[in-house]
């Protein structure tokens, strides 16, 4: 029971089936608790359940244009637009641009986008259960109204946890959140519930090591109960394998008066960390990724406060030393000598709140520094490098995009101020693979200011009055792409 | 004289010894070879070598040749090509590292250990070609299906820094 409770965790978590990779015989949606008609071509791909737009405008309603030329899908109603091109891992809800796990395909004739993404952009809310292999979706008004979702008509296989399910006969008709879904991933916990408005507080207690949150006028939705195996003192757990620092999250029907769910994290050590609430989905996250060890002063919660919120990224650093100039000296000391020299000058600025990937000589994986910037919602990302290469005559100035989004842009833009801040050769806008720049999910550059094996871009780049020329013209780019006075 | 006799004798197989040793690695015969050690003769190969030209913009391809006596070394010499180029139009985009090893196995899976030095780490662009180049070189023999690059042994994020490391990287 305990393994049907932990596998059905799982799956929710990442609406996820290991491997379905055939057209998904067997997989069944629903809409408010009325089953919608199969469709042969829904299917799974890397465990995301893709729909033919067929579907999305008969079954869900929303309107679909399709561009042929640009092969490009544009889903909305009268709040939401969301705009997908085949075969691009990233797609835009009004106007802003959002990343995809699959990316939009054709398949024998027919378009097919994530069914999740898709419903959750527009409101809906979306359920996975793996016994069944079916997808739950609800509107967020029927929702909040209807207590107990319609279960479906059909099942196609008997519930093998047997639990009847404490259909909730006293809750009706409060006025509570819904807990739907629980979900561990990328050291996120991430809670779905059925309103947006709630309020959770939170608490780090040791000995042992746990992180205490718990959501005020709150419930488990029925759906939810009947996947769990709750214990005769009302509390369900999820064991996390193989985790650096979490060992397993707890949660209850804390209180009745008021309604509380209370949600534990059993910790391996003590860790810093974050929780915020998101809407549309509505959901609250619980962030560990803040930076190994915990230190009380420096917690992790986002700077924000109104501000844009830009992470400059100092490349390299610790026991990656980058290039060696010329005279060998080392990238990493002018990447963050750069990088601070930035931070600087936008101190008191009333409109942008620099963040540093590091402040000293530490080493941060690439993917710590994408992760680093998602888990800070920044709005743009800058990476700081200089150049080399095996041919010393090689000199200037280059910036780097990957994502032909909002990043192309901002790259232009950057290079443009950056350029003039350097005075060296330019070098041009380049597209390139890069790690930062490509996973990230906000509009990103890496600005590669001048070349380490040129004598003269050497000699400029280590030269204080040089540095703060260039961290002006960073910060100008910024300001300017920002639409802000500089 | 029958000293003198051993002593030339003795000199004789020494040379012929070292000799040997100069010569092509040869391998231990296997069983079933012949019980001669056949001295495996050097082969020329024409094969497709990657650079990168002065912008740094853009994989440049150029036909070269490497030599090899066992078919087994054929993949780092291939690779070692790549450590430069006598066009002056182009950059050798590994000329400061080194190719440490580069084994095929049966499956197919190619693994190669290098060794970058801290002068050979080069920019963004620099390291993506060199990375594309490696693969490109490896990947136009048709046996091999995935490259998995190693530096100095290990499996690690990123050669330079800018770009991630596939383990392996497979055939597109």
């Amino acid at each position: 029971m305990k393994k049907i409770g932990t596998l059905m965790f799982f799956c929710l978590m990442l609406f996820t089936l290991p491997s379905l990779s055939h057209a998904s015989a067997g997989l069944h949606l629903y809409l408010n608790g009325v089953s919608l008609s199969p469709s042969a071509e829904t299917q799974m791909v890397k465990s995301t359940t893709m729909i033919p737009i067929r579907v999305v405008v008969e079954e869900l309603g929303f309107q679909v244009d399709w561009d042929k030329k640009t092969r490009t899908v544009t889903i909305h109603n009268d709040k939401k637009t969301i705009q997908l091109v085949v075969s691009q891992k990233w797609a835009t809800v009004d106007g802003k641009k959002v990343n995809l796990d699959v990316a939009p395909m054709i398949k024998s004739d027919t378009t097919l986008v994530p069914l999740r993404f898709v419903g959750e952009t527009m409101g809906l809310v979306v359920n996975w259960e793996n016994e069944t292999k079916s997808v739950y979706l609800f509107t967020s008004d029927a929702g909040s109204e209807v207590t107990e979702p319609k279960p479906p008509v059909t099942k196609p296989e008997p519930d093998p946890g047997g639990t009847t399910g404490s259909s909730g006969d006293g809750s009706k008709g409060e006025d509570l959140s819904e807990i739907q879904t629980m979900s561990f991933e990328d050291n996120r916990l991430v809670i779905g519930v059925s309103k947006g408005n709630v309020k959770p507080t939170q608490q780090k207690l040791t000995g042992p090591d746990r992180i205490v949150v718990d959501i005020p006028n709150a419930k488990f939705s029925d759906d939810f109960s009947k996947t769990q195996n709750f214990s005769p003192n009302g509390q369900s757990e999820y064991i996390v394998q193989d985790h650096p620092v979490v060992d397993k999250i707890r949660y209850s029907q804390y209180s009745d008066s008021p309604a509380t769910i209370r949600v534990v994290i059993d910790m391996k050590q003590s860790q810093n960390f974050s929780v915020s609430t998101t809407k549309d989905p509505n959901t609250v996250v619980v962030d560990l990724n803040g930076g190994g060890s915990t230190d009380p002063d420096t917690g992790t919660v986002p700077p924000h406060s109104g501000k844009y919120v830009v992470v400059i990224d100092a490349g390299h650093g610790a026991k990656d030393p980058g290039a060696i100039s010329i005279n060998k000296r080392n990238e990493k000391d002018f990447n963050l000598a750069q990088a601070l020299k930035v931070a600087e000058l936008f101190k008191n600025d009333p409109d942008v709140e620099v963040v540093l990937t590091r402040t000293d000589d530490t080493f941060l994986e690439l993917k710590e520094r994408v992760a680093f910037a998602k888990q800070h919602q920044a709005n743009l990302f800058v990476s700081i490098h200089a150049n080399s290469i095996n041919k010393s005559s090689i000199s200037g100035t280059e910036t780097y995009y990957s994502r032909d989004d909002e990043s192309k842009k901002f790259a232009q833009v950057m290079h443009n101020n950056l350029v003039k801040g350097t005075g060296l050769p330019d070098r041009g806008v380049r597209k390139q693979s890069l790690h930062v720049t490509r996973e990230t999910n906000m509009p990103a550059c890496l600005l590669e200011v001048g070349y380490l094996t040129n004598q003269t871009d050497e000699s400029a780049l280590y030269q204080e009055d040089f540095q703060y020329r260039v961290a002006q013209s960073i910060k100008d780019g910024i300001k300017q792409y920002l639409g802000l006075q500089s | 004289m029958l000293k003198k006799t051993i002593l030339v004798l003795g000199t004789l197989l020494l040379t012929v010894a070292i000799a040997a040793g100069c010569g092509q690695k040869t391998e231990e015969p296997k069983p079933g070879d012949q019980t001669q050690v056949e001295q495996p003769a050097e082969q020329t190969l024409k094969i497709q070598s990657f650079y990168t030209d002065d912008q740094i913009m853009n994989l440049v391809p150029k036909d070269t040749e490497i030599k090899f006596s066992d078919v087994k070394d054929k993949y780092l010499a291939a690779l070692k090509s790549l450590q430069k180029t006598d066009d002056e139009k182009l950059i050798a985009l590994w000329d400061k590292s080194e190719f440490l090893s580069a084994a095929l196995k049966d499956d197919g899976a190619l693994t190669v250990d290098v060794k970058i030095p801290e002068d050979a780490h080069l920019g963004a662009s620099g390291e993506d070609l060199a990375l594309q180049a490696l693969l490109k070189t490896s990947f136009q023999f048709d046996e091999v299906k995935t490259v998995d690059i190693l530096v100095d042994g290990k499996s690690v994020d990123s050669l330079m820094g800018h770009v991630e490391l596939e383990h392996p990287f497979n055939r597109n």
